[in-house]
């Protein structure tokens, strides 16, 4: 086990009229190589929960463990968590600030020390992780780039850092359609070839069904419900109660198997629904 | 019906360092009714918050011309009163934030236009109760979150009382709830106060509620219609890179595979009902 929340609480701005309890006794144990995403509406705790991975957040009680380790127990030991540990903000595109997407994209790595050449090495590997060429883009301004790009640079210096573990803070936030689809679909090959421990923050179902492993579902600071896509879309009644609606493919094989047709429930994608849909109405008319 | 926007080959450039400047817009062409609800909707770098800002004269035309309410946006002693006839909501509600309570923030525009305290008063518990942020009168807006700080933001606009409401992407960070919450806002204050309503966004499912949809692309307008004369369009839509929401693609794939539903079929409910039939 890589990660584990123990009785964790956070409570901003405690003894004033703002006081809010943010998380309430948080436990959560996270592997290393799992795809885990973590849904709720605004407000829920999401971001305060992640921002305790690195050690940005303390908790108010409770711990947080690295590899056995307690966070922000010692704290020399914080840059070397937030080394392993990398987290993507919201909007991380308002982060840029260098004058060229390859001094970016270096600046991490440069402040570890690193020889030039190392620091070259990484950003080329790291702006080819995101689907941006060092060539074309390295001597460009970031802020000459499409929304899109730019996201993809800012993650582009998380990974530069070269983290164990990649936490993405609602990463297709204002993307188009075809940006979102291309964002997914680099966090999932970052799991997949290059072995990272991934944590997605959304309150997209359709987005995160497609390609979380296990989903944490948080309301008001708790944890309500974790399981698989599968296994935690069954409680269909909690989650709308929660604010959140399941993906509509999942919804529209709920609606027709409430009606007494022959179709799986457990169907988050649109090939999935066709077939299904397909396969019902082949058995209807035989 | 009476026309409120109207744009007459619109073009606009950016001003760069680049000897190269690129087009932003080209000839766009387009009449806006009153009361209408248009969603705007186009890739990322299609040209849909270039257009908006012209809308209330933040950005003025580098070719045509635009008119809000009859009134030419070129116009500089035209300004003050575009801007009150058609009030503006951005994308990010932490760049909007002027004050340090809720009511304060919504009634900064109020107080600007010289108005009696309690018209002020009102208008903020007006404006406040339709984004469902009353109870939040007193806080702090940078202790809310994003969604919250984006319906205080309309709260904003609204209590302005423009005639025409101009949204950029305002849900693009909020969850379903507060989505819906926004939307269903916007579509109230469409129908039952009959302000015109201009809503930028890319969330394709939010265009359904539309009166009519603009797609753009590349800075020209590249569909115009309504919503379920343009989602048939799948495969034109894919080619700019936008997608159609999962219902309407699931109908789209199943005729495709020979199976016999109505091309227009656009919610969930209607796909139900179809093959339970």
């Amino acid at each position: 086990m890589l990660l584990k929340l123990e009785n964790v609480s956070h409570v901003y701005m405690p003894g004033t009229p703002f006081e809010v309890a943010a998380m309430k006794n948080i436990n959560l144990e996270i592997q290393s190589g799992e795809l885990l995403a973590i849904i709720g509406e605004t407000g829920s705790g999401k971001s305060t929960l992640v921002q305790h991975l690195n050690g940005l957040l303390k908790p108010t009680s409770g711990k947080v463990i690295l590899d056995g380790r307690e966070i922000g127990k010692d704290k020399a030991e914080l840059t070397a968590v937030r080394r392993r540990v990398g987290l993507l903000f919201q909007f991380p595109e308002q982060q840029l600030f260098e004058e060229t997407v390859y001094a970016d994209v270096a600046f991490g790595p440069r402040n570890l020390a690193l020889p030039e050449e190392e620091i070259k090495n990484r950003v080329a590997k790291a702006l080819q992780l995101v689907g941006l060429d060092l060539a074309e883009f390295g001597e460009r301004s970031p802020f000459s780039l499409s929304g899109g790009q730019m996201r993809r640079v800012a993650m582009a210096g998380v990974l530069a850092m070269e983290p164990e573990i990649l936490i993405l803070d609602e990463p297709t936030a204002g993307l188009d359609p075809q940006g979102k689809a291309d964002l997914l679909q680099k966090v999932v090959s970052l799991h997949r070839q290059q072995g990272l421990t991934v944590i997605l923050v959304s309150h997209s179902m359709d987005d995160v069904a497609r390609v979380a492993s296990r989903l944490v579902v948080m309301a008001d600071g708790e944890i309500r419900l974790t399981g698989t896509p599968t296994e935690v879309f069954t409680d269909k009644e909690q989650l709308e109660e929660m604010g959140l609606s399941l993906p509509q493919m999942t919804l529209l094989m709920h609606r027709l198997h409430c009606l007494g047709k022959d179709v799986p429930t457990d169907i988050f994608t649109v090939d999935q629904a066709k077939e299904a849909v397909l396969a019902m109405l082949r058995g209807e008319k035989q | 019906m009476s026309e409120i926007i109207r744009a007459e080959g619109l073009g606009f450039r950016y001003q760069s360092e680049d000897a190269q400047e690129s087009w932003a817009l080209s000839d766009i062409n387009l009449s806006i009714n009153r009361g209408e609800f248009l969603t705007v909707l186009g890739p990322n770098g299609s040209g849909k918050s270039t257009l908006a800002k012209h809308f209330n004269a933040l950005l003025l035309p580098s070719a045509g011309a635009v008119w809000v309410d009859g009134l030419c946006t070129s116009d500089e002693a035209n300004r003050w009163r575009i801007r009150q006839t058609a009030g503006m909501v951005f994308q990010n509600p932490d760049n909007q934030i002027v004050a340090t309570t809720v009511e304060e923030d919504v009634a900064f525009g109020p107080e600007n236009l010289g108005m009696p305290s309690a018209e002020i008063r009102d208008r903020v518990e007006e404006a406040l109760s339709l984004v469902g942020m009353a109870s939040f009168r007193r806080h702090a807006p940078h202790l809310l979150s994003g969604g919250q700080k984006q319906r205080v933001a309309i709260a904003g606009v609204i209590a302005m009382r423009p005639q025409c409401l101009i949204l950029d992407e305002p849900t693009a960070m909020l969850d379903p709830r507060g989505r819906k919450e926004v939307l269903d806002t916007v579509s109230r204050l469409n129908r039952e106060e009959g302000i015109t309503v201009i809503y930028i966004t890319h969330f394709m499912e939010e265009a359904m509620v539309a009166d009519r949809v603009l797609i753009l692309n590349q800075g020209r307008t590249e569909l115009d219609g309504g919503p379920r004369e343009i989602f048939q369009r799948v495969e034109e839509l894919r080619a700019v890179g936008l997608d159609v929401p999962p219902v309407v693609e699931l109908v789209w794939q199943l005729r495709l595979a020979g199976v016999e539903i109505k091309r227009d079929v656009m919610t969930l409910d209607e796909l139900v009902e179809t093959l339970c039939s």
